[in-house]
């Protein structure tokens, strides 16, 4: 017999404190939402329950009981709900999100699969015998990045154990509506073991659950247990539109339900006392406080560097020096991994960056499937754990499928566990046009890449060393996004002429490269970044003959978030402002500057765009040469400038 | 004959571009000796002299009065006396010499732009002329052909021009002082916004409505009327605030002519009060309401739009605080602001051109004003009119016997107005 006292306390513990938030939230005591897993709980104990406090557990929105079961932490769920900061994530995260010790949810539907799969790769990275569980419900089986996953798990042999929680209805769907196939069948196909269980048999199910969890720690492999289920109560709070008879059918069979009947007077014993610890919990944490803006959000304020000196040409070319910083860094540090499509050698990626390197390294160097979502979200698990993950992007153009592991996982997971937890991870890949590649790999989607909280941008340009880039890449804690460009990397950096001109670069962490007249004052200031830079600096001194202007440019490393002391200097003697970037204009970073420039100066300047046309890019190359900014387009709109 | 040392024009602060040479005190050739002050230059703070570095003869390359780019050459010092004709030489060749060192003479593969090198062909000049120039774009080939435009050279961006058309006869024009003329340069580089400052100051609120509102048919509960009353009396104290900006110097109003800004549903314009300061309040009522129905009725014409000497814009019904922006052809505009009705005060803002005034004296205007609007609220009614008996209720000014209310201390410690029979009844 598993199922002895202790373990029905708890399940009663969990299930006063998810009707206690159903409570607090007619009562209007809690702010947002709430999932409960009334009727799931065994399910929680089964596996979270069973668990080592070394191990990691990954869960969804239905997550309370979870929690409880592997931190045994009250308090901090209750706080957290109610908003307070002793809260598990400081009252910003509440039911969703939540953070403690090894325990991570998150309210995206699937986003935490491939994330949990990272968490399980930095294990059996660092030889660790630790195991992690994530827990889906039925209706995340629509999510595809869950099959991107399953299959890098069951290839790569990592220690990670799927729970899917079957309660037969996706939010008001009930399955019959969603669900295609068998669902151990799909776990099977990717020759992961499947097993299923249930939560009205909770003996069977305890035991089988443990087999699952030692199964995954001694053979080191993924294993899909399917739970079959069912929620007591509403999706979140009030929306049920499920059959009074069905509810009580699965009522009459629920565990908590029949214990009470059998037994009343142990139960109710047990009863009083969960309900006096929760009340004593609430009182204590009603007089908690919430966090203030300050504690939430302190951005530390940035000094510009303004000692200048001179870029000197580096004999080599942009992609040779990037291959180098790795090749140096993955020895220095042992946490650094490199992850991505095709990158094992002879190929060594589509652009070469990886050459060599998985021979030098071959348990960090990390070939995938075509799994972009996959690669972010287990760069995502071996950041949180610990690891510097590169991951590369083939073509920029498929950063639209990392967006949400960017934007929900990596650029969140600081702020809304209340800072407990850092993101390091690093997303590499190549933009920009001019090779012909055509719509849908000559992108520079850099537009979207920018203003994302807590990720900061760069720009790899052929003027400077990429490895001084790099490093303080390499330094950030929070998640970076660089964007390299494809002629770059052919290219040996300053190696660009110009005449009577100064190349100088400052000694910020991303340095800013500045071009300006050797006497002259500069008429136009001139901001530019990425495979712009190259061209730009190339026609610097023919937009000095057909326009007249001596410009003064300023090559960004970081667009996000921006330097402008330098711009503003500049703008301050010239009165006059061109931005200048590969991807279409509107809504683009060239906006940004300009609006950033003029609220920071409120002074009147002449202000122009310069950008690609908002078409997809042809593959045809005298119709892409018109398409892409050009020489000819920037000397044209600085004289219509002048001309107005 | 040759330049022991070139003199450069000293960067004294950094807000100065450009100083004002007051003082040449040397004749062109004459001998100086290391340490002499050689001239005298105006700053925006203060006069900075220069010093002869090295024993010599001195050649100026300015003339008393000129306006001096910081780090340009003004002056040299020669080993041997040159002669009167190598003077001039000497100066007219003497431009945008080397920003770097007074003594090396930087030289250029220099670039040229096209539109350079065709003026350059048209008029035979030679590629030799420019190697001093890192660029040379068409505005330097035509300063070389024509050294006397030199000066209003490309440095327009500096301060945006006004219109320079023909001044409005209403006016009268004073000189900008020279002083007055650097601190506009200083204020247009350096403060973002341009030349223009707002101050603000609180009005207390409490009484003037309930004074004023008594004397008004449409406004009620507003203070623009008595604002545009108060206001035109006091531009008469204060001209400064009833002129504006021109090249040519500041142009005073000689009258007084308050526009007000109605921004009702058709855009905003601002609307005429003719002779302003001889009308009371009341004309000025019906004034604005007249106007503001003309507006709605869209039959404003020209002359209710125009020759408008200061402007008042009312945003009492939206916002507690703004900054209000000059009209054309005003060197002010005053701002009312919504009345905080817990706080019994509304925030009046006045915008005004520095170049025309300054913060003293705009600060003066205010309070006068200020002081002016709120002695409407000591009138004694107003003081006395919210005053009520705690027991009965009856109002002070329902005191038949006038003996006044009494104040006394009720059983739970708080002050509290009595009438004298309720007081003496209990
Ligand atoms: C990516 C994403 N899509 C949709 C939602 C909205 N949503 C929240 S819970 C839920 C239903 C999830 O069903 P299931 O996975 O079966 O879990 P259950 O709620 O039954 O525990 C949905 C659609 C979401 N949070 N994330």
């Amino acid at each position: 017999m598993r199922i002895n006292h202790r373990v029905i306390k708890e399940a009663l513990l969990i299930r006063r404190v998810e009707e206690t938030f159903l409570e607090l939230f007619s009562q209007g005591k809690l702010n947002g939402t709430v999932h409960t897993c009334i009727g799931q709980e065994f399910s929680a104990l089964a596996f979270a329950g069973q668990l080592r406090k070394s191990d990691f557990i990954f869960s969804n929105h239905r997550c309370h009981g979870h929690y409880l079961s592997f931190t045994g932490d009250t308090y901090g769920l209750m706080a957290e709900l109610m908003g307070k900061k002793t809260g598990a994530s400081g009252g910003v995260g509440s039911s969703q999100h939540l953070c403690h010790d090894n325990f991570y949810t998150n309210g995206i539907q699937g986003g935490i699969a491939p994330v949990s799969a990272g968490f399980a790769l930095a294990n059996k990275l660092r030889k660790d015998k630790s195991v992690g569980i994530v827990f889906i419900g039925d209706g995340t089986l629509g999510e595809g990045v869950l099959y991107e996953t399953m299959n890098i798990i069951s290839k790569w042999e990592l220690p990670l154990l799927i729970v899917c929680e079957n309660n037969y209805y996706a939010q008001s769907t009930p399955q019959s509506v969603n669900l295609a196939g068998n669902i151990l069948a799909r776990a099977e196909a990717f020759g992961i073991m499947a097993k299923s269980s249930d939560t009205w048999n909770v003996d069977e199910l305890m035991e089988s659950a443990e087999e699952s969890i030692n199964y995954v720690r001694n053979e080191c492999k993924p294993l899909f247990h399917l739970v079959n289920t069912y929620r007591l109560k509403a999706h979140s709070k009030g929306d049920d539109d499920r059959g009074k008879e069905e509810i009580d059918s699965y009522l009459e069979r629920d565990f908590l339900h029949r214990f009470a009947k059998e037994d009343p007077a142990t139960y109710n014993k047990y009863l009083e006392k969960t309900n006096d610890t929760i009340t004593l919990l609430l009182q204590q944490i009603e007089n908690d406080k919430e966090l203030t803006l300050e504690e939430y959000f302190h951005p530390q304020p940035e000094t510009t560097d303004t000692s200048w000196k001179e870029v000197l040409p580096i004999n080599k070319r942009q992609v040779e020096l990037i291959n180098e910083f790795f090749k140096q860094k993955m020895v220095a540090d042992d946490k650094t991994v490199f992850i991505g499509e095709d990158i094992l050698s002879p190929y060594g990626g589509a652009f070469k960056v990886a050459k060599n390197l998985s021979e030098l390294f071959p348990e960090r160097v990390l070939s995938t499937p075509i799994s972009e979502a996959a690669i972010t979200g287990i760069s995502n698990g071996l950041a949180l754990a610990g690891f510097k993950p590169y991951a590369e992007i083939m073509f920029g153009d498929f950063m639209t499928l990392v967006m949400d592991q960017l934007i929900n996982h990596a650029s969140k997971f600081h702020h809304m566990y209340n800072g407990k937890v850092n993101c390091p991870l690093v997303i590499r890949t190549p933009m920009g046009g001019g090779r012909g590649y055509g719509p849908t790999h000559s992108q520079t989607l850099d537009k979207f890449l920018v203003g994302i909280d807590n990720v900061t941008t760069v720009a790899l340009n052929s003027l400077i060393d990429p490895s001084i880039i790099y490093e303080s890449v390499h330094a950030e804690k929070n998640p970076v996004v660089i964007i390299e460009n494809k002629l770059d990397y052919g290219r040996k950096i300053g190696n660009a002429m110009v005449r009577n001109y100064s190349i100088l670069r400052n000694e910020a962490k991303y340095p800013i490269i500045k071009i300006t007249p050797q006497l002259s004052k500069p008429t136009i200031t001139i901001v530019t970044y990425g495979g712009m830079a190259d061209m730009v600096v190339r026609a610097i001194n023919s937009i000095f003959i057909e326009t007249e202007e001596a410009a003064e440019v300023i090559i960004l490393t970081r667009i996000h978030p921006i330097d402008y002391a330098e711009i503003i200097r500049s703008v301050e003697v010239t009165g006059t402002l061109v931005v200048i970037e590969e991807g279409s204009k509107t809504n683009g970073i060239g906006s940004e500057i300009i609006a950033s420039v003029l609220e920071q100066t409120g002074r009147p300047m002449i202000v122009k765009r310069i950008g690609a046309l908002p078409v997809p890019i042809p593959a045809a190359r005298s119709l892409e040469n018109v398409v892409l900014p050009s020489p000819e387009l920037i000397i044209k709109e600085i004289l219509n400038l002048r001309a107005e | 004959m040759k330049v022991i040392h070139g003199i450069l024009v000293p960067q004294e602060s950094v807000n100065d571009e450009y100083l004002t040479v007051v003082g040449l005190n040397f004749a062109n050739g004459a001998a100086v000796k290391k340490g002499d002050i050689v001239m005298e230059l105006e700053t925006s703070k203060a006069i900075a002299t220069v010093e002869a570095n090295a024993d010599g003869f001195i050649t100026y390359n300015c003339a008393d009065g000129d306006e001096v780019e910081v780090n340009s050459m003004i002056a040299q010092i020669w080993d041997e006396q040159p002669a009167i004709t190598d003077i001039k030489v000497i100066q007219s060749t003497q431009r945008k010499a080397d920003n770097q060192s007074g003594n090396t003479t930087q030289t250029f593969n220099t670039e040229f732009s096209a539109k350079a090198l065709k003026l350059m062909e048209q008029n035979n000049l030679s590629k030799e002329l420019f190697t001093r120039y890192d660029f040379v774009n068409e505005q330097v080939v035509l300063n070389h052909l024509n050294p006397q435009k030199q000066t209003a050279k490309a440095e327009s961006l500096k301060v945006k021009k006004e219109g320079t058309n023909k001044l409005p006869d209403n006016v009268t024009v004073s000189k900008l002082s020279a002083s007055k003329k650097r601190e506009i340069e200083y204020l247009s580089s350096v403060q973002s916004s341009g030349l223009v400052s707002t101050i603000y100051i609180d009005v207390n609120t409490g009484g003037i409505l309930n004074t004023i509102n008594e004397q008004l048919t449409y406004f009620k509960d507003s203070l623009l009327p008595l604002v545009v009353y108060e206001c035109s009396r006091l531009l008469l104290k204060y001209p400064a605030l009833n002129s504006f900006y021109t090249e040519q110097g500041v142009a005073t109003y000689k009258d007084v002519q308050v526009g007000v800004a109605v921004d009702i549903d058709d855009g905003l314009k601002v609307v005429k009060l003719p002779g302003t300061s001889t009308l009371g309040i009341q004309e000025i009522e019906h004034r604005i309401f007249d106007l503001s129905n003309k507006y709605l009725d869209r039959k404003l014409t020209s002359a209710d739009l125009t020759d408008i000497t200061f402007t008042i814009t009312d945003l009492s019904a939206d916002v507690f605080m703004f900054t209000p922006l000059i009209n054309k052809a005003n060197s002010a505009i005053l701002g009312i602001s919504k009345i905080d009705a817990i706080l019994n005060r509304t925030i009046v803002s006045l915008s005004f051109d520095h170049r025309v005034t300054e913060g003293k004296i705009a600060g003066n205007f205010l309070s006068e004003l200020k002081a002016r609007l709120e002695s409407y609220s000591l009138s004694k009614k107003t003081a006395t009119q919210n005053l009520t008996c705690y027991k009965c209720l009856k109002n002070i000014s329902e005191d038949m016997n006038d003996v006044g209310f009494i104040k006394v201390v009720t059983g739970r410690g708080e002050e509290k107005l009595i009438c004298d029979l309720c007081l003496f009844n209990f």
